[in-house]
């Protein structure tokens, strides 16, 4: 097998791979960055590719029950050297394959000795070939604060996987980690981040320390931990630690081992979709995660999306009036989205919004027509109980499942 | 009476220009597309840089920037009644003032849906478009469904400032070319024959191989794969030829 094929194997179960979070011109011979982020292509998976997200080693020490990589797993071994890293990025962005790099790395001999060969290849990177694109770094746990300072100065945005949402958790399924190594360098990163805002404020040519933030990675599914103890985790981690993504991954199980799902169960995929959602209304949305779960609800509906649960729990504050609801309030009914929301709120200015309008402004009104009035009128046409509108989404539910699978 | 334009964005503003100034048009069409019905009698506008440019001042001023942008890019459309929508569009922003801030109403729908369109598809080719060395120049064909190569040549030229590149619009027969640090459009008029270094044929190779090991089997939704990148794009994709 070739080193490209086993260290993109070894990486691809990390799911980051968005490109966003800072715009940048041209500073160097090539590249540049966009806020917006831009996807270059799709697998097969549906998955989109936007970096080049590979492996400096797979070469780990650690034995992780849920890694692929771990030290007691039979796969082939390999490491890139720096340049031959550095080699590969320039070459695919030239060609506009990929919108930058995602490096990560098995812990090879020790945290130092690896997060160094990390630095190595973004130097040459940044430095030789004066590349401007987006860089994506791993830190890895237990790596010394001075490595981790270099790498921000380096990369755009640096990620620190939690993997599991409880000290229970990970003392069964990864020892060698735990909470205290995992948190603590995110909440430093967080306090250069910072720090550095400030000093760029009084010195703009002051070099910029992860312009596009920190985000993590949970796993979903390999142990007993409930989404409400992830979401409460992600919840914390916006509000503490600023940070920018919490991405969630369904274990797929690799292995055959008493402490984890057998190889045979199916990745919990709707489970995973249920956080995204969830966690898109915790960001863009507003939302707190004791609104949506709860020590008596812990886990999502895998039938009804968390924001139509979260209404129909709360179906007093319904139906709004979409000409008289405030922006955030339009944000909370089912089927209407920040870019519906916003057009609504300006329309209106110039006239009263009615039904045809909201179809054509984007919101989704299979799903809305039983929360709102437009212009006084309800166009649900049912009585606005929790258990009839249930009925009445289950049926649409039935028929997109039937196309989806 | 319809007015005819040369297909250009300055002729498409001079028609407009005349419009309003001088005599209210029938219908303002692309001189290429125009199908004569028996009733109508039509006119050819040229081309006027003036014209348009006071055209373009008088959308800023009396619309708002964000018009002319909505406008510039529905022209760039593959809409059939792009000129239409347009006239529409003007005619309500000239009564309303900043009409960009209706998305439903029924004259500036239209407008509003095809700009997303245009924009979409832009924005899809800043990613979807791919380049091969051409003995030192970068080459990238395209088939893109709207008009897009002129709205994403400053990205590139930015990211391949110390590069030479050209992106050839396969359908339109137009391309992009940036060189020595400036760029421009030009129409292509033979066919274009490339060769490449077998130092090209190691990256793709190398590229399809990672294409195909990223995937991770037990999560296989080629649908949604689809959706993103619809077959139409694929021919001048590597990683799926």
């Amino acid at each position: 097998m070739s080193k490209l094929k086993i260290l993109a194997e070894g990486a691809k179960y990390d799911v980051s791979c968005s490109s966003s979070g800072v715009e940048r011109k041209n500073k160097g011979v090539i590249g540049n960055s966009r806020s917006f982020g831009i996807c270059h292509t799709w697998s097969s998976d549906g998955r989109c590719i936007s970096l080049l997200k590979v492996l400096m080693s797979n070469n780990c020490i650690y034995d992780c029950t849920y890694c692929i990589n771990r030290v007691s797993n039979d796969v082939e071994r390999t490491s890139f050297t720096p340049e031959e890293i550095a080699k590969i990025t320039f070459e695919f962005y030239r060609r506009n394959y990929i919108e930058g790099l995602f490096l990560s790395s098995a812990v090879e001999k020790n945290p130092d000795y690896t997060t160094e060969n990390i630095c190595k290849a973004l130097e040459i990177l940044r430095f030789k070939y004066k590349f401007s694109g987006y860089i994506h770094v791993k830190g890895i746990p237990n790596a010394s604060k001075e490595l981790i300072t270099r790498l921000g100065f380096l990369a755009d945005r640096l990620s620190i996987n939690i993997e599991l949402p409880s000290e229970k958790s990970l003392k069964i399924l990864a020892p060698q980690k735990n909470t205290k190594n995992l948190l603590l360098p995110m909440k430093n990163l967080n306090n250069q981040i910072i720090e550095n805002k400030e000093e760029r404020k009084k010195y703009r040519a002051a070099e910029k320390f992860l312009p596009a933030g920190q985000t993590t990675q949970m796993i979903v599914g390999a142990s007993q931990d409930t989404d409400y103890q992830l979401l409460k985790t992600s919840q914390i981690l916006y509000d503490k630690f600023q940070l920018k993504r919490v991405f969630y991954s369904a274990y797929i199980p690799v292995v055959e081992n008493s402490l984890l799902p057998s190889v045979n169960t199916k990745p919990p995929l709707k489970r995973e979709h249920r956080l995204y959602q969830a966690d898109w209304l915790l960001r863009f949305y507003k939302f707190r995660a004791d609104e949506l779960l709860s020590e008596a609800n812990r886990n999502f509906d895998l039938e009804f999306d968390p924001k139509i649960n979260w209404a129909l729990n709360n179906i007093h504050l319904f139906p709004k009036e979409v000409n008289k609801a405030s922006y955030n309030e339009l944000l909370r009914i089912p089927g209407i989205g920040p870019k519906s929301a916003g057009r609504i709120v300006k329309e209106r200015k110039f006239f009263r919004v009615n039904y045809e309008n909201l179809k054509k402004m984007g919101v989704v009104l299979k799903r809305a027509k039983y929360f709102i009035t437009c212009d006084g009128r309800y166009h649900g046409g049912i009585e606005i109980k929790p258990e009839i509108i249930k009925y009445k989404l289950g049926e649409i539910e039935n028929d997109r499942q039937l196309s989806f699978f | 009476m319809d007015y005819l334009y040369d297909n250009t964005y300055t002729g498409f503003m001079t028609a407009i220009y005349i419009h309003y100034k001088y005599k209210k048009s029938t219908g303002i069409y692309s001189k290429n597309e125009y199908q004569r019905s028996l009733m109508s009698s039509y006119k050819i506008v040229k081309s006027n840089e003036e014209f348009s440019q006071i055209m373009e001042d008088v959308i800023v001023e009396r619309i708002s920037k964000r018009a002319l942008k909505l406008i510039y890019y529905t022209f760039l459309s593959s809409e059939l009644n792009k000129e239409y929508y347009v006239i529409k569009f003007i005619n309500l922003g000239l009564k309303k003032g900043n009409v960009t801030q209706l998305y439903s109403h029924e004259d500036t729908f239209p407008v509003q849906k095809t700009y997303d369109k245009v924009a979409k598809e832009k924005h899809r080719f800043l990613g979807i478009l791919r380049f091969k060395d051409l003995n030192g120049i970068l080459f990238a064909k395209i088939s893109p469904d709207n008009d897009v190569v002129e709205l994403i040549m400053s990205h590139f030229a930015d990211r391949y400032k110390s590069e030479n590149f050209i992106i050839f619009d396969e359908k339109r027969m137009k391309a992009g070319i940036y060189s020595k640090k400036q760029w421009y459009i030009t129409n292509i008029n033979k066919r274009i024959y490339t060769k490449f270094e077998d130092e090209e044929e190691k990256y793709e190779k190398m590229w399809k191989e990672y294409f195909k090991s990223i995937s991770i089997k037990d999560r296989e939704n080629k649908r949604v794969q689809k959706q993103f990148i619809p077959n139409r794009y694929r021919k001048n994709i590597i990683e799926f030829n």
